[in-house]
């Protein structure tokens, strides 16, 4: 005698199965969606190229790190100062 | 950002299912959401369902400057709780996903009437009140 099927409401599945996720066949399957969202979604599918406004980004974000890194520095010298004695040979 | 690919699409789903498995699911007590219903994620249609789905969430990615999708963290849930409340919404708009519409009946009593209404309406659970008759279910 087979199993009842539920009737309906909130069935525990017990997690997702991600082999199903995981072959080329499966990658397949997102084809029209990927194409759709190239088409008239691009900001949020194409990688980011190289343009004026994001070298422009990336010299701005380095210039960050640097102070960040100096910020750091300093961190670190006050931490140096307040090292206990002979805890660097 | 990458350049997104097929299998990319694929693991988000996967990892979209799976979050809202262990944020959602049967077994969470008090949950913060229904989840979205699984058929949804089979409708591979460039309109359908899993390409709205898909389309929101990395909508909100990008409105949220997120690198990537993270959906194992501990630390990312309510970031994420709030992407799948996003999503939905945009689900229920485009009317893929429809709320049951319940109506309590007058011979219920008020306290029983008031208690029902909390629990319809509880963390948005997916039903709406209706005072017309097209109703899906009745309480009596």
């Amino acid at each position: 005698m087979s199993a009842a099927k539920p009737s309906g409401g909130f069935v525990k599945t017990g997690g997702v199965d991600f082999k199903q996720y995981d072959s080329k066949e499966a990658a397949d399957q997102f084809e029209p969606i990927l194409a759709s969202l190239q088409r008239n979604h691009a900001d949020l599918v194409e990688g980011d190229k190289v343009t004026k406004e994001n070298l422009e980004k990336a010299e701005k974000n380095c210039w960050v790190l640097m102070r960040e890194r100096e910020d750091l520095g300093e961190h670190g010298e006050h931490r140096r100062k307040n090292k206990p004695t002979g805890f660097l040979t | 950002m990458q350049r997104v690919t097929t299998k990319d699409l694929a693991q988000w789903t996967a990892q979209i299912q799976q979050f809202q498995e262990d944020a959602f699911g049967a077994s969470v007590q008090s949950p913060p959401m229904v989840r979205v219903p699984a058929k949804l994620f089979k409708d591979y249609g460039e309109k359908g369902s899993l390409a709205l789905l898909l389309r929101k969430a990395l909508e909100y990615k990008h409105n949220n400057d997120w690198r990537r999708f993270d959906f194992q963290s501990p630390t990312k849930r309510s970031n994420n709780i709030a992407l799948l409340l996003y999503v939905q919404e945009a689900l229920l708009k485009a009317g893929f996903i429809k709320r049951p519409r319940i109506h309590l009946h007058s011979s219920l009593g008020s306290a029983e009437h008031e208690r029902l209404q909390q629990v319809c309406l509880f963390k948005r659970y997916s039903f709406l009140l209706s005072k017309k008759k097209n109703f899906f279910f009745l309480l009596y």
